[in-house]
């Protein structure tokens, strides 16, 4: 039984979904003396409801993390931003070598660092567990939590204080997910959003309860220093079943579906290619004026028609497709062994969580 | 008493004023089934008169008040967002105050909008300008209203305190007594007071031609984004509260102002110890009423005020200063009191022109600081309350009032 009480914590990426519920779960279950860093205050609403220590800093600027973390046991590194390589780079990655200089200079004792599964790559072999290789895709995000990961390794290597524990959670979902509950509702009720292969791909998700659960068993397993760990809801679930979950919150019946297979082939991604530069084109050169525009409209209805009949139009980059289309398991045997942990809420009351918390924030209506 | 119909509202006000009138159309116009005006009363008229003659854009026209005082002499007190946005714009066009100094601790920043408004003075502290002046806006982070209020008051100046009037009813209770002391007068920044489709309601609810108030809904939310510089609503160290002591007071000062304070009330939020930031609320009234308040800074509601009473509703968007849509014994309309888009400058120059014509003809202000006080008071009691749940074993969902 991990316990948190009268001990002070640092946490970074409190302002977004998952540190803000770490935080409120510091605060409540825990009585934790919680400092966290921010960035923007116009971002701390949700956090302001705590009882919490607001230090003005950012990843990037050692001083302010120094100044935060003095008297503090654990450190809970959530900070994680995608965007460009360089983004990606001075955020995700100098960010954490600055985390861990400014934690050691503090005496904090552990350091958990918040990776991503993200590390293996779309498509990571059958039953691949935290030994499976890390891939280098080319994508910003998937590359610089890779390369965090070999800054806390390097790290590690002359430096047993603090300890670093990383976990590598897969897609994150819960009450303030933008990217997996709110961002769903909002396309699925436009009408864009879309399966892919019929939804049949294995859908590892992992609850934002379950997630903080693994973060506070790290914050104190005494086995789990140096260690990555996978962490999932291990309840593998198809992803049709998975956002039909959300549409039915909506009413909608059927969601689309692209072929995974279809689209990425060569010669259809090129198609897609063409039609976005005839598209441009047309827009920019055709006169505004008839008959030329109802020959902009009628293209680009034709254009629209050829791209269903071949099942090209997805918003879904070469990632997604492969993470939406994967089947098979994930193994979290580690997580489970080492750290205790034990996924505490189940998707269906993760779903129904969910809901009502769209519902409460209107989201749902 | 004879009924006015809305044909007779345009014309008086068309006669009143080209750019002022009030129309009211009928639902049952639009579908073409002949005309059936609105009943009004000649107390609508009386109250639609006084809008016309408070309204900031016929007072560009008529000018001051027919032999009036030398206009009142003028500090802000605070140079934040609400000060550049609405305080100085409308203290510029309100010719019954010269607006003579500007007042903010980063006197760079003061200094520079005196330059952008043409103003004579800035200054880093009230005392600078106190000599000067017979009356301060007072428009700083509540936490330091109390203190400046006494000051201002004590040096025998009249003060128009933004809401929340303070921190506590303690405090407000200290200026209020100062403000009795000096004689000097004190208002509140309630300027939803002022928008002119609350005036109109309101009027119509206490003559007595809705009837008693059976219900009333009230949705107020938007994601959080302020333009303040200190950005003190969401710092604890500055506000005792969140979205209740910054936003719904507007809501619950209009409550009050319509009904009076409740019998009873029941009162849940989101707060895990620090400042609320979404908040259900159950207002119950003696004679059966009942207003029930959402109040959100994490999401969007609808913004809508609706109420039901024994001869009819009304609703309007808590944000619209001009429309409102009624139902008076089965028929429905649709008013609009006010042909031009209204903005916070007019509200806050017909506030501003209320707070000096009461400081110069000493009489009470609209909003008098009583009123003021009796907000933060209820407040309080909300957050009493909340303080006294025994703390939840397992987190509640972020957000949801528990």
């Amino acid at each position: 039984m991990v316990s948190y009480a009268n001990k002070r914590v640092f946490v970074t990426g409190a302002t977004g979904f998952i540190g803000g519920r770490l935080a409120e779960r510091l605060v409540v279950e825990h009585g934790a003396d919680v400092r966290t860093l921010i960035r923007d205050l116009r971002q701390a609403v949700w956090l302001s409801r705590l009882p919490v220590t607001f230090v003005m800093g950012d990843v990037t600027h050692r001083d302010s993390l120094e100044q935060g973390m003095v008297g503090c046991d654990v450190v809970f590194h959530c900070v994680g931003v995608g965007g460009t390589v360089e983004t990606c780079h001075e955020t995700n990655v100098n960010g954490t070598r600055n985390v861990l200089d400014a934690a050691k200079a503090a005496g904090v004792s552990r350091v958990v660092y918040l990776s991503s599964s993200a590390v293996h790559g779309p498509n990571p072999p059958e039953n691949a567990d935290e030994g499976a290789p890390v891939v280098r895709t080319g994508a910003p995000y998937g590359d610089s939590k890779i390369a965090a990961e070999e800054v806390i390794a390097a790290f590690s290597r002359q430096s047993s204080s603090p300890s670093v524990v990383i976990l590598r959670p897969t897609f994150v979902w819960g009450p303030r997910s933008d990217w997996y509950a709110v961002d769903q509702i909002h396309q699925l009720r436009q009408g864009t959003w879309q399966l892919v292969d019929q939804g049949r791909g294995t859908c590892h998700a992992v609850y934002v309860d379950n997630l903080v659960d693994a973060m506070l068993l790290a914050g104190q397993s005494t086995g789990a220093a140096g260690r990555p760990f996978l962490i999932t809801d291990d309840q593998p679930i198809t992803w049709a079943e998975f956002f039909q979950s959300f549409a039915r919150m909506i009413n909608v019946s059927t969601i689309p579906s692209v072929s995974s297979k279809w689209v990425r082939l060569y010669p259809v991604r090129k198609l897609d290619f063409l039609f976005d530069r005839m598209l441009g084109l047309l827009d920019a050169h055709m006169p505004n004026v008839e008959p030329f525009r109802f020959l902009f409209r009628a293209s680009h209805y034709g254009i629209r028609k050829i791209r269903k009949a071949v099942g090209s139009q997805t918003g879904f980059g070469d990632w997604d497709l492969l993470k939406y289309a994967r089947r098979g398991r994930l193994n979290t045997s580690s997580a489970r062994t080492v750290l205790g942990y034990a996924p505490g809420i189940s998707i269906a009351e993760g779903m129904r969580q969910t809901e009502q918390w769209l519902r409460d924030q209107r989201i749902v209506r | 008493m004879r009924s006015r119909t809305s044909s007779d509202i345009e014309r008086r006000n068309y006669r009143r004023s080209s750019k002022i009138s009030c129309l009211a159309r009928n639902t049952d116009d639009r579908a073409g089934r002949g005309s059936r005006p609105l009943p009004c009363s000649d107390k609508d008229i009386e109250e639609l008169d006084l809008l016309t003659n408070l309204s900031a854009r016929e007072h560009h026209v008529v000018g001051g008040v027919p032999g009036a005082k030398p206009p009142l002499r003028l500090a802000i007190i605070g140079c934040g967002a609400i000060s550049e946005s609405a305080h100085i714009p409308a203290a510029t066009h309100v010719k019954e105050v010269r607006l003579v100094g500007l007042v903010d601790t980063d006197v760079a920043h003061a200094q520079t909008l005196a330059s952008k408004f043409g103003i004579e003075r800035a200054a880093s502290r009230l005392e600078d300008v106190a000599d000067e002046v017979d009356a301060v806006v007072l428009a700083t982070p509540p936490h330091i209203r109390s203190t400046l209020a006494q000051q201002a008051l004590e040096r025998g100046l009249h003060v128009l305190c933004e809401k929340p009037m303070a921190n506590n009813s303690a405090e407000c209770q200290m200026m209020l007594s100062a403000a009795a002391a000096s004689a000097r007068i004190i208002a509140i920044g309630h300027n939803y007071r002022f928008f002119p489709n609350r005036a109109f309601a309101r009027n119509l609810y206490k003559t007595g031609q809705l009837g008693r108030m059976l219900a009333v809904n009230v949705e107020q939310g938007d994601r959080f984004g302020s333009s303040s510089r200190t950005l003190y609503t969401l710092r604890r160290e500055m506000v005792p509260g969140g979205v209740l002591f910054n936003d719904g007071i507007h809501t619950l000062d209009m409550l009050f102002w319509w009904f009076g304070e409740p019998e009873s009330f029941e009162y849940r939020d989101d707060s895990l110890g620090g400042l609320e930031s979404n908040v259900e609320l159950e207002l119950n009234y003696s004679d059966g009423g009942t207003a029930h308040f959402r109040l959100s800074r994490t999401c969007s509601l609808s913004n809508s005020v609706s109420m039901r009473f024994e001869h009819g509703e009304l609703s309007f968007p808590i944000y619209d200063m001009a429309a409102l849509r009624l139902r008076l014994n089965g028929r429905t309309g649709q008013l609009v009191l006010h042909t031009t888009p209204w903005d916070f400058v007019e509200i806050a120059a017909l506030q501003l022109r209320d707070f000096a014509l009461a400081a110069l003809n000493d009489r009470s202000p609209s909003v008098p600081g009583e009123d003021g006080f009796r907000t933060v008071r209820f407040i309080e009691e909300c957050y009493f309350l909340a303080s006294q749940r025994p703390r939840p074993s397992k987190t509640p969902l972020p957000g949801v009032p528990w």
